[in-house]
């Protein structure tokens, strides 16, 4: 299917956060002061923007604070960006039923941030995952060997760059 | 032992039961009547001509890329018989990579393709389910026949596929 | 690793077992190298990617309506779960509201599908565990679900039925009166599989105390769904976080005791009781009107991101969509239950018996097509 231009500048989707949302929004530059996060929100989630050194203690903070409490690791995702690759950690706590999402940026050339395997076991194949699709070299995890992909693939078939091999029927 | 028994007794149970299977080859399980086969092409009974004109919208929207159209102008319409200008000239279908998923029917404009009730396409060589148009409108004649299908009382469109730009057919949809 | 001091003074070799990747019980193409200290687990290393196709790709590459049917070929086993996760998604971007009736069919189809989903689970444990019976009798009530969804859908697996919007087109004029009757079947079906396997001395020899696994250990897995709640955690996006109309309807969410593997199978049957339950409401309450809210063929939602969670029949499912406007989408993250509970077959498999191998992966009730994606 050929691609079409835009036209104009498309609209930005509105913030719709819920009260556990508002509360935390208000919550989280107190508890992470240290950290000069960048708060902003998603369409229904309250979003935290760190630098990439800084993830294992802001996760650990987090994990432990108890008004806060984000013991469960939904889901760990690389956007690609392009200009960035964007580490995505959907955070939930199974005792306050809140979520927030904790965002890193790393470059494209070297991408390298600390594991959070230590926090989160469940961290282990979406890092591994992630490290076959996008690059990204989870530093202290336990093994990163590839996961979805065989041995001695060649390229990042996540990223936006990467070039489909030629379809051929036979 | 207690729970054993129970679950034997369950099985005494159903000695007592009409079969549930069906021995297929020989004998078929009935087919509902939204059932989704293969998609084929309908007949114009009335012109003596296929629905479809080859506007390729079927084509774009497929999410296999499993077909392919090309379009002529139509010869009844010189004659003043058609009301379609243009006409399909050739179809073709892969219903080995086909998914079944209707999508080419839903954005249809024409009635011109239908999920027919087929589906035992079994066929020896890799290939041999690549289905032309004069197969796919005899599908489509025997499923007319089979189901009493109707096209839909849609607005009065002119079918002027060439003038209809790719945002009309959006705008319509 | 077991020290083997304990194991009485004989010299043991340890030996490495390679369990599929074409097993008939990994329930697809699932690889585990065990090593073995005589019959007991020592270490294992479990891998995936044999069905890895790369949909989250894909998904970048199709419009928005095309991507359902790639949602659909996900989890294979509860299709319908699966499409309405991505088009609530979809729906939450834009802002999309949908019709009552829409929404109450998509809650029936749904929960039809969970129930079928766990009938196969219960089928499948079974075998695992030695019962060769009960997968006929939960084939026989699976498949009047499938029928079910024929007449509806016209697909009996991958239906492309639930649009984003709202559903393709109404049900079937006979539609609650087919319902009742199969319910009235379905019922019956399931207490006679229960009756069969559920409580039979072999089956609880088998899996009651059997790949156990804490609350705790549960959640740092990620684990969700019926394998957490057998654990005693009462964790259900339809409870906690209401989506759809599932806030209309009095159910309960069963919860195991010890996180057995006979735990996780029970909690299933439960569930599948409990689902019964919310389509019998949904069917009283269901209104007229109509089935979609239309909107373009080729759809460009706003930019933004937006992540929405539900409860798929193996446990939270969660779409992670990111849109820049186009009419495609720039990113799409599942977070896919089965890959999570997989996780944790490390953990359950470590110093238990090479029979109870199959048990325990059986209990978790993986999909590889939703694993590998």
């Amino acid at each position: 299917m050929v691609e079409r231009h835009r036209r104009e500048e498309a609209p930005q989707a509105p913030v719709d956060l819920d009260d556990k949302g508002r509360a935390l929004e208000l919550l989280l530059p107190g508890i992470l002061a240290e950290f000069q996060p960048e708060i902003g929100a998603t369409v229904n989630l309250v979003s935290v923007t760190v630098k990439s050194q800084d993830v294992p203690s802001v996760c650990r903070l987090v994990k432990e604070d108890p008004r806060l409490s984000f013991n469960f690791l939904m889901c760990l995702c690389v956007v690609d960006y392009e200009e960035h690759l964007q580490v995505v950690y959907h955070l939930y706590s199974t005792d306050m039923k809140h979520m927030m999402v904790l965002k890193a940026n790393v470059s494209p050339e070297e991408p390298s941030l600390p594991s959070v395997t230590s926090l989160w076991t469940g961290a282990d194949w979406y890092e591994r995952e992630s490290h076959d699709l996008f690059g990204v070299v989870f530093e202290g995890h336990p093994n990163m060997a590839p996961l979805l992909l065989y041995e001695g693939f060649e390229g990042f078939p996540g990223r936006r760059n990467y070039e489909m091999p030629e379809y051929k029927e036979w | 032992m207690l729970g054993n028994l129970k679950g034997l007794m369950v099985t005494f149970a159903t000695f007592f039961r009409k079969p549930v299977t069906y021995k297929y080859p020989q004998e078929h399980k009935p087919i509902e009547d939204r059932y989704m086969g293969f998609p084929v092409l309908m007949w114009d009974e009335k012109v003596e001509e296929p629905y479809c004109t080859g506007c390729m919208v079927c084509v774009r929207y497929c999410p296999t890329q499993c077909m392919s159209a090309v379009m002529k102008d139509n010869p009844l319409h010189a004659e003043g018989k058609s009301t379609r200008r243009k006409i399909v000239d050739s179809f073709e279908i892969n219903l080995g990579r086909c998914i079944l998923c209707g999508i080419c029917v839903d954005v249809c404009n024409f009635d011109a393709i239908e999920m027919s009730h087929e589906h035992e396409l079994s066929k020896y060589a890799r290939n041999d389910n690549r289905t032309n148009l004069p197969r796919l409108l005899e599908m489509g004649r025997s499923y007319q026949k089979e189901s009493g299908w109707k096209p839909k009382p849609v607005k009065e469109t002119k079918p002027e596929p060439e003038t209809k730009t790719e945002e009309a057919v959006e705008a319509e949809n | 690793m077991v020290d083997l001091s304990t194991e009485g003074q004989l010299d043991t070799v340890q030996m490495m077992v390679n369990m599929g990747p074409q097993h008939p019980s990994t329930h697809g193409v699932f690889r585990m190298v065990l090593w073995v200290d005589g019959e007991r687990i020592v270490d294992l290393e479990p891998h995936i990617g044999y069905l890895h196709r790369g949909s989250e790709k894909l998904c970048e590459g199709e419009l928005y309506v095309q991507i359902v049917t790639l949602f659909d070929r996900m989890d294979y086993i509860s299709n319908l779960n699966n499409e309405m996760i991505f088009c609530r998604a979809v729906e939450r971007l834009m802002g999309l509201a949908v019709p009552e009736r829409a929404e109450y069919i998509r809650v029936i189809l749904c929960e039809l599908n969970r129930v079928a989903s766990h009938l196969l689970f219960c089928g499948t444990f079974g075998i695992d565990a030695g019962a060769m019976t009960p997968i006929m009798y939960a084939f026989r009530d699976r498949e009047k679900i499938q029928s079910m969804f024929e007449a509806v859908t016209g697909a009996r697996m991958m239906h492309n039925y639930i649009r984003i919007g709202g559903v393709k087109g109404d049900v079937p004029d006979d539609f609650s009166q087919r319902m009742g009757a199969l319910l009235k079947v379905l019922r019956q079906g399931i207490n006679e599989t229960d009756k069969l396997l559920s409580f039979s001395e072999i089956f609880l020899a088998r899996t009651k105390g059997i790949g156990v696994i804490d609350a705790e250990t549960a959640i740092a897995y990620g684990m969700s769904g019926p394998s957490l709640r057998a654990c005693g955690v009462p964790m259900d996006v339809r409870k906690d976080e209401p989506y759809s109309v599932y806030d209309r309807f009095d159910f309960g969410i069963p919860i195991g005791e010890k996180g057995d593997s006979w735990d996780r199978y029970y909690v299933r049957v439960e569930e599948m009781r409990q689902s019964m339950r919310i389509i019998e409401q949904a069917l009283e309450q269901m209104p007229d009107g109509p089935t979609i809210t239309p909107s373009r063929l080729v759809l460009r939602p706003p930019q933004g991101e937006v992540y929405v969670r539900g409860e798929n029949p193996r446990g939270e499912i969660g779409v992670y969509l990111v849109s820049n406007g186009a009419d495609k989408p720039y990113r799409v993250k599942v977070r896919p239950p089965s890959f999570c509970n997989l996780m944790a077959i490390k953990e359950l498999l470590k110093d238990t018996y090479i029979a109870d191998a199959v048990v325990i992966l059986g209990s978790l009730d993986i999909v590889l097509g939703e694993v590998d994606r």
